[in-house]
């Protein structure tokens, strides 16, 4: 009887897959073939197999069928990394922090690699400005064994200007083969040059700066624009002075003015000075008198002064490489300008200072330059800068230059030169009026 | 957090338990994985098509990441075969021109309809109590039924070999001897329930 109940109902494993086969296609012996039909019987999922089995007909195309279907599957999952038992946030804490770290380190990665991408453009311009400085400074030893038996004065000038010029070439070799990044941030015109460029001769600051302003202004406008407008600028000038030529000037007045404005030389701005004066030099070497009157700085003016001439000899020549320099010119500043809206001020008044390096009188390098120096809390280089820029008459800056004139010399402790300054921003009823009258009010 | 050993070692429960925890989908794929051919074929059972099987092969791998929190499985093959069986019937009842196929599977069903059922008897060998009673239960089978069952069950003859003696029809074969096991079946449940009834009414006349 057990047997019986034993055969009837005993439970039976699940067959494999290819015995589900081979019954499929008849090859199992009688004994095997009553066994699986048997545990047939009991188990559905083997009986709806065998069922979808003999539906699909040759086994072999299921194989890549199930391959297709595992990837896809696996396409939908993620690999477990780790075995945790809660997902909580506190986990992913590290992670996220790593994260945001490798981010940083990159992102100052690459930082780092565009400002040593501009390092080497600044490199590049400073070891150009060295080799056109050492071009130069032949004329200008030259124009120094002319001066012998010139006043003591202006013989003592040169000497100072020939010094910052060794000094500068000395500190651009160390810019040059040392760290780029801190050539620009104390890239620095002596305050004495920008002082010097600015008491020297007023015509020449006042014309320089005029045309640096206009031409600064034009800087946005597209290369040939630019061109078009210093053209037609410099006819004005060259129709303007066209008789400057019989004026009755010194050499030594052309070895002065040559060289303070070459602190900063160029290569083409030393032989287009030295072609110049050498141009104004056949038909002015008469009076001695006016030579000294000039280099003590009483300056009397004739009506068209030569340096005015010279100005415009030089812008008239100028023109014909103007768009390359502005182009380069305005990268600098546009890279300076950068810098100071990011309040980087150091590596700003660097860039400015490039500038300047190419046009000693560029009206809003000048300002700027002088507001990073303010920000800096170098008040005396500020001075200077602010102090150039208001000699521009009506300037785009003006009321601002006297505002942060006047707030150095507050700061400073220059109570009276500050007042006299507040006082003039009254006068004068611009936008600062307001604030001048409080701070006014305040130090009385 | 330490990396898992070799998955492959873990069992169906342990993979769903640890798929619980960690809620990382790579449990449910090397699951699924384990059962895609049973899958396809019970599919292919119910639509009659590779490319609808397939189909319904996906969305029921995505239905389990859900399934699997809802439900405390104890024999997750059982457990998907039933998913994936609900699955094809409720597309096939979606597809208003399958009529004809629906018909045809509810044809098919009444065939198979007894091995939903359970037709084990737990303990058969340990229980005594049928051992008198099986020859009563077999006896009580209709006559197809019990030549379809002794051949099969007692002469341990196969499908074929019956239907070759018996000159019945395969199907009917199946039939007969799916529905005469679920008899005995029930003819014991029976006695066994009577049986537990005379003793407690017996207890209380005692």
């Amino acid at each position: 009887m057990t047997d019986k109940l034993h055969k009837i109902f005993s439970k039976t494993e699940c067959p494999s897959e290819e015995i589900l086969q081979k019954y499929l296609k008849d090859e199992l012996s009688m004994e095997e073939k009553h066994l699986l039909e048997k545990h047939l019987i009991d188990c559905e999922i083997c009986s709806d197999v065998l069922e979808g089995m003999s539906l699909v007909g040759d086994s072999k195309i299921v194989a890549p069928i199930i391959v297709d279907i595992n990837s896809e599957i696996k396409s939908h999952i993620q690999k477990p990394q780790t075995k945790s038992k809660v997902i909580s946030l506190n986990s992913w804490i590290p992670y996220v922090a790593a994260a945001a770290v490798i981010l940083f380190i990159v992102s100052i990665f690459y930082l780092r690699q565009d400002l040593r991408d501009n390092k080497v453009i600044v490199a590049e311009k400073t070891k150009e400005a060295i080799e056109k400085e050492t071009d130069a400074k032949q004329p200008l030893n030259n124009v120094k064994n002319e001066l012998v038996e010139t006043p003591e004065g202006t013989y003592q000038e040169l000497d100072i200007v020939l010094e910052s010029e060794l000094q500068e070439e000395i500190d651009l070799d160390i810019i040059a083969d040392d760290e780029i990044e801190n050539a620009i941030e104390n890239y620095e015109i002596p305050p004495e040059a920008i002082a010097k460029s600015a008491s020297g001769s007023t015509a020449v600051g006042k014309a320089a700066v005029n045309y640096s302003f206009t031409t600064s202004d034009a800087a946005y406008q597209p290369q040939k624009e630019t061109t078009d407008i210093k053209r037609i600028q410099a006819e004005k000038i060259s129709d303007k002075y066209k008789d400057a030529e019989n004026i009755e000037l010194t050499e030594v007045q052309v070895a002065s003015t040559s060289s303070k404005k070459s602190i900063f030389p160029k290569k083409k701005y030393a032989k287009k000075r030295k072609a110049a004066s050498h141009k104004i030099g056949k038909s002015s070497r008469r009076s001695e008198a006016p030579v000294s009157e000039n280099s003590k700085g009483n300056i009397k003016k004739p009506e068209i002064s030569y340096e005015e001439v010279e100005v415009a000899q030089d812008e008239t020549i100028i023109i014909a490489d103007s768009a390359q320099k502005y182009y380069s010119q305005n990268t600098t500043y546009n890279l300076a300008f950068t810098n100071y809206n990011s309040n980087n001020y150091r590596v700003a008044v660097g860039y400015f200072n490039l500038v300047l390096s190419d046009s000693i009188n560029h009206y809003n390098s000048l300002y700027y330059g002088g507001i990073s120096y303010y920000k800096l809390n170098k008040n005396d280089s500020a001075l200077i800068y602010l102090n150039k820029v208001l000699e521009v008459e009506k300037g785009a800056f003006h009321e601002e230059a006297m505002w942060h004139k006047a707030l150095i010399l507050k700061r400073t402790n220059k109570i009276p030169e500050t007042k006299l300054i507040l006082q003039s921003i009254i006068n004068e009823n611009g936008k600062y009026k307001i604030q001048a009258e409080e701070m006014l009010k305040k130090l009385n | 957090m330490t990396k898992i050993p070799n998955i492959k070692k873990l069992s169906d429960i342990e993979l769903i338990s640890e798929y619980k925890n960690s809620r990382d989908k790579f449990y449910v794929g090397e699951l699924y994985e384990r059962y895609t051919r049973m899958v396809f074929f019970i599919c292919m059972k119910y639509h009659r098509d590779e490319e609808k099987s397939k189909d319904a092969l996906m969305q029921i791998f995505e239905k389990l990441f859900m399934d699997l929190l809802e439900h405390e499985i104890k024999n997750f093959k059982s457990w998907l075969h039933t998913v994936t069986k609900n699955h094809c019937l409720i597309q096939l009842r979606s597809e208003k021109s399958e009529f004809n196929r629906k018909g045809k599977y509810q044809k098919d069903q009444k065939t198979f309809v007894e091995s939903e059922d359970d037709l084990y008897l737990d303990n058969v060998e340990q229980n005594n109590s049928y051992e008198d009673k099986i020859d009563e239960a077999l006896n009580s089978l209709n006559k197809e039924q019990k030549i379809c069952v002794e051949l099969f069950y007692l002469q341990e003859k196969c499908y074929t070999e019956i239907a070759e003696i018996t000159a019945y029809d395969m199907k009917k074969v199946k039939s007969y001897i799916q529905n005469g096991k679920r008899n005995l079946k029930n003819y014991l449940l029976k006695f066994e329930k009577n049986k537990k009834k005379k003793i407690i009414i017996n207890g209380f006349l005692l």
